[in-house]
């Protein structure tokens, strides 16, 4: 029961903070005489913020019985939060009578610093303490595996995945059902459903049995909404918990791992942003193979680009035939689709818009299509796009200027089309090499030189 | 299936491919009740199990759909290979790898410390030192160093990697050719193009994924099996097609058959080999079938692609190609075509780049001359039509022999040969890639200051071969077939990874 009411504190704690936030603005703007009169509402809203962080205090104690937390950053927490319960009642006891101003100034600074650092604190524990970055969702810098036989399994392949799907609840920050994912003393320990492993019995660990129930099952892990493993990381846990669940051995030590290494390679393989093969920065869900097997009942080709990737490269053959199903299928899989090649397509209205919404799409090719200006003002919405073909198209300079928002855009190909190179362009796509193509001249100019050599 | 399953029913389909089938243990042998152990063993081996995952890769083989495509281990930076081989093995030292201080040497007697443990095709008793024939310069931002017989190489200096320290431990062509496409100087393995169609499939239908063109002239003199499939699945080997008259034989049908008696007669046939196979099961009817539809297929996409006659005149120009003939600028630009059109692998073979200097086609300033002549410009044009049509980027371009040149004259018998010439010389030569993912305006490794052997940057056909796979997806260690009880590997148990010259 006591549980059960410590999970309404990340519901109650935003009622003092709003409060608190618009006690502040009220404050500031009746140091304004045109605003004086809102001086009297301070009273009540101190108040209601007062009372309503009592039990935000209350509510998260109970919280933090539950023991899912790592217990320094809660204790932190819960001190800086019960200092700012204090300072608000202090605070709304002296705005009844007149203070000094460096009084009022000093407490209602203090407010301020007390409220984001307990907020900070608190959001660290409910979404870890990397959360609060520049650019969210990044990939961590990983070292290259340069031999895979070499590899220390737990070390580099295992951890890893444990790392993306199971820290966020099971590590030092939280430790859901008891159970800590991120060391191997506490890998082994298990948590409150028992042990999460057997070593050679992957079908009687808690660690892959749980992964590979229904997504709808109440035990399903990660749980519905949390970031889900891929296929080949669920066999992944399988492989080395049947090899023994090792946590210090290298691949070449364990039993009968020749047979695999063809699976294993794919973990190494570290995907990168900045040079081809360019892929995009967020991870998404595997689509579904349905999708892809009617894909190509059509004559497409969709693949992943990788054994180990969800990213899929698509191939329309120069279909010329783009009916609705097609663009269907392709929709279903548009935050997938990272490469797509639909040159010499019958480029259809619908067909262009389906490819304005493929917003993880990194290399594009529309060669000898019928684009126009106006059709690929259409695809400036396409940030992440690293290459562009519109070799043999209609496309002109003006065309191309929608597009100078690409700041992304390395390469874009321009050979048989409307443009012609000019500084303007150039200025236009400081970082993009324009390739105008026309090599064939190049060519006259040395057999001009060669025949003066014969001379 | 997990992964103990799916190595055990591998293994029982590689046996059925050997023709210990069940089937036939039963229907041959009458051993009824071993046979029905053996093929409960089978069954359960087969099962399916449905909680976990499954999956496919490149190290499978699925005989039903052997050319269907296929992922690699890891996002590539190729999707196609253009290997241009200039059978015979060109002379380092007159095309790319400038050696001043050889010309100072000119005509001495070549230092003993260069002869001592040392075996030469030809060369006998102490030969005389040969200066660089050819005048260098150095072109592009890289300035890297080519020879005046090369005038059109200058305008890809930026986007090629030299190997200047490649290496070989054969010197006779045969055996060295298949060392650089199969990793083998016998016979028997797989080639480079056949790996790489049975990891990665074809996306298109239409084409065979592995070309051969030849230049006319001869063939290579390893034979046709640096384009053969070894003991993978014989789909997977090379299809030689011709630049001149029909360019696949036979593939024209003969004059009083229709398109539609074609059919109904290959249909006919498919139905024949569907029932062996039912008897046998033997996968190689499969491919047997598949190759027959393949081919009528074929019969329209093959001309089509194959027929240069349809590309603008500035195109002509560029290669320097001339419709109908047999020729290495044909061949240049039908690669640009196929890789195009989805080709996975193009072979170009060119020959007589022998220079021995025993009669003027091999000497180096009449015959080397020459090929070079017949085959700088169409190079050149194929990578800077690659380029602007944005396939570069996706299509690694290999050019080189099967090994060097000495830079001793080469004196057969211990007799001065009557043209300027040079012998076999696997020590330390020059190939260059470009394009799928490798550095442009790149050297790598360095001979010393007569061309005689590598100092820095030493690579071999294996680490090479390792390379291409590695742009093309694959970990070359773990690019596996299984055969005769053990997985086979290209590179077998060599290969290392060039990873300086990759971008």
């Amino acid at each position: 029961m006591l549980d059960f009411i410590g999970r309404f504190h990340p519901l109650f704690v935003h009622l003092p903070i709003g409060m608190l936030v618009l006690a502040m603005l009220f404050k500031m703007m009746s140091l304004n005489q045109r605003w004086a009169a809102l001086k009297t509402t301070l009273p009540l809203m101190l108040g209601v913020s007062f009372l309503s962080a009592m039990g935000t205090s209350f509510t998260g104690y109970l919280l933090s019985l539950s023991g899912e937390y790592d217990m320094e950053l809660v204790r932190q927490h819960q001190w800086a939060g019960v200092a700012l319960t204090i300072l608000i009642g202090v605070i709304w006891l002296l705005e009844w009578r007149t203070m000094p101003k460096w009084l009022q100034g000093t407490t209602w600074s203090g407010l301020v610093v007390l409220l984001i650092v307990t907020g900070h604190w608190g959001g660290s524990l409910t979404h870890g303490e990397d959360f609060l970055r520049f650019k969210g969702n990044q990939k961590k810098e990983q070292a290259v595996i340069t031999n895979i036989r070499e590899a220390l399994v737990y070390q580099d392949l295992v951890v890893p995945v444990l790392e993306s799907k199971c820290y966020a609840c099971h590590s030092n920050r939280k430790k859901k059902g008891n159970l800590r994912l991120d060391t191997p003393d506490w890998i082994v320990k298990g948590g409150d459903q028992g042990k999460s492993l057997l070593a050679h019995q992957p079908r009687q660990s808690n660690l892959y049995t749980r992964l590979i129930l229904p997504n709808l099952d109440e035990e399903h892990m990660p749980p519905k909404g949390k970031p889900q493993p891929s296929e080949s990381e669920i066999e992944l846990l399988y492989w080395w918990i049947e090899k023994g669940a090792s946590f210090d051995k290298k691949i070449k030590e364990l039993p009968e791992y020749e047979a695999d290494l063809a699976f294993l390679v794919s973990f190494t393989h570290q995907e990168t942003t900045n040079t081809a093969p360019y892929l995009p920065e967020v991870t998404v869900e595997a689509a579904q193979p349905a999708v892809l097997d009617q894909l190509k009942a059509q004559g497409v080709i969709a693949l992943p680009v990788a054994l180990n990737s969800n990213y899929l490269s698509v191939n329309l053959l120069e279909k010329k035939e783009i009916d609705d199903t097609l663009i269907d299928l392709l929709l279903q899989i548009k935050a997938q689709i990272v490469w797509l090649k639909a040159g010499n397509t019958n480029l259809s209205p619908s067909l262009l818009d389906a490819i304005s919404q493929l917003s993880n799409l990194q290399l594009l090719h529309l060669n000898g299509t019928s684009i126009s200006d106006e059709g690929l003002s259409q695809l400036s919405g396409l940030e992440q796009l690293k290459v562009l073909n519109l070799t043999q198209t209609v496309i002109t300079e003006q065309g191309i200027q929608s597009l100078a928002n690409l700041t992304d855009l390395k390469k874009m190909y321009l050979f048989q089309s409307q443009v012609t190179p000019s500084p303007a362009l150039e200025d236009l796509f400081p970082n993009t090499e324009l390739d105008f193509g026309g090599y064939e001249t190049l060519f006259s100019q040395q057999l001009g030189v060669e025949a003066e050599a014969t001379e | 299936m997990h992964h103990k399953n799916k190595k055990l029913l591998q293994e029982a389909l590689h046996g059925r491919g050997l023709l210990n089938t069940r089937r036939q243990f039963l229907s041959k042998c009458m051993l009824g009740v071993g046979g029905i152990a053996l093929g409960s063993l089978l069954g359960s081996c087969a099962s399916k199990d449905e909680t976990t995952p499954k999956l496919t890769n490149a190290n499978t083989f699925d005989s039903q759909n052997p050319m269907a495509a296929k992922m690699p281990h890891f996002a590539p930076k190729a999707k196609a290979v253009i290997y241009l081989h200039m059978a015979g093995a060109p002379s380092q030292l007159e095309l790319f790898d400038y050696k001043p201080e050889l010309a100072k040497l000119n005509g001495q007697d070549c230092p003993p410390s260069f002869l001592e443990g040392k075996k030469f095709a030809f060369i006998r008793g102490v030969p005389k030192m040969l200066g660089p024939q050819a005048k260098f310069q150095q072109h592009g931002e890289s300035r890297a160093w080519i020879s005046e017989y090369l005038p059109y190489h200058s305008l890809i200096a930026d986007e090629i990697t030299f190997l200047k320290g490649v290496t070989t431990d054969q010197f006779n062509h045969a055996p060295a050719q298949l060392l650089m496409h199969t990793g083998s100087p016998r016979l028997g393995r797989p080639s480079m193009g056949s790996w790489v169609t049975y990891g990665l499939g074809s996306e298109n239908n239409n084409l065979p994924s592995y070309v051969v063109l030849t230049s006319g002239g001869s063939n290579p003199s390893a034979g046709k099996s640096i384009w053969g499939s070894g003991f993978l699945p014989s789909v997977y080997q090379g299809v030689h097609c011709r630049s001149k008259g029909a360019p696949v034989l036979f593939i024209d049908d003969p004059d009083p058959v229709s398109r539609d008696l074609r059919k109904k007669s290959i249909e006919a046939i498919n139905r024949i080999n569907q029932e062996s196979y039912e008897e046998y099961g033997d996968p190689e009817i499969l491919s047997r079938i598949s190759q027959y539809e393949m081919a009528y297929r074929m019969q329209v996409s093959v001309p089509e692609v194959m027929n240069i006659n349809n590309e603008p005149e500035y195109i002509h120009q560029m290669y320097g190609t001339k419709p109908g003939q047999e020729s290495f600028a044909n061949n240049a630009l039908l690669a640009r075509k196929l890789v195009e059109k989805g080709v996975r692998f193009v072979q170009l073979f060119d020959w007589g780049w022998d220079s021995h200097g025993t009669d003027p086609s091999t000497s180096l300033d009449g015959g080397l001359l020459r090929k070079c002549r017949d085959t700088d410009q169409a190079v050149a044009a194929l990578i800077l039509d690659l380029k602007q049509r944005g396939l570069l980027d996706e299509t690694l371009v290999i050019w080189g022999g099967e090994f060097g040149r000495t830079p001793m004259a080469e004196n057969r018998g211990g007799v001065e040969n009557p043209f300027k010439g040079r012998d076999h010389h696997g020590d330390g030569f020059t190939m260059w890639m470009a394009g799928g993912g490798i550095k442009g305006g790149y050297t790598h490794g360095e001979t010393d200051e007569f061309g005689y052997s590598v100092l820095k940057g030493k690579v071999t056909a294996f680490d090479i071969q390792a390379t291409v796979l590695h742009q093309l997806g694959f970990d070359h260690e773990a690019f596996t077939y299984p055969f005769q009880g053990r997985p086979f590997r290209l590179t077998d148990v060599e290969g290392e990874l060039i990873r300086a010259i990759m971008a």
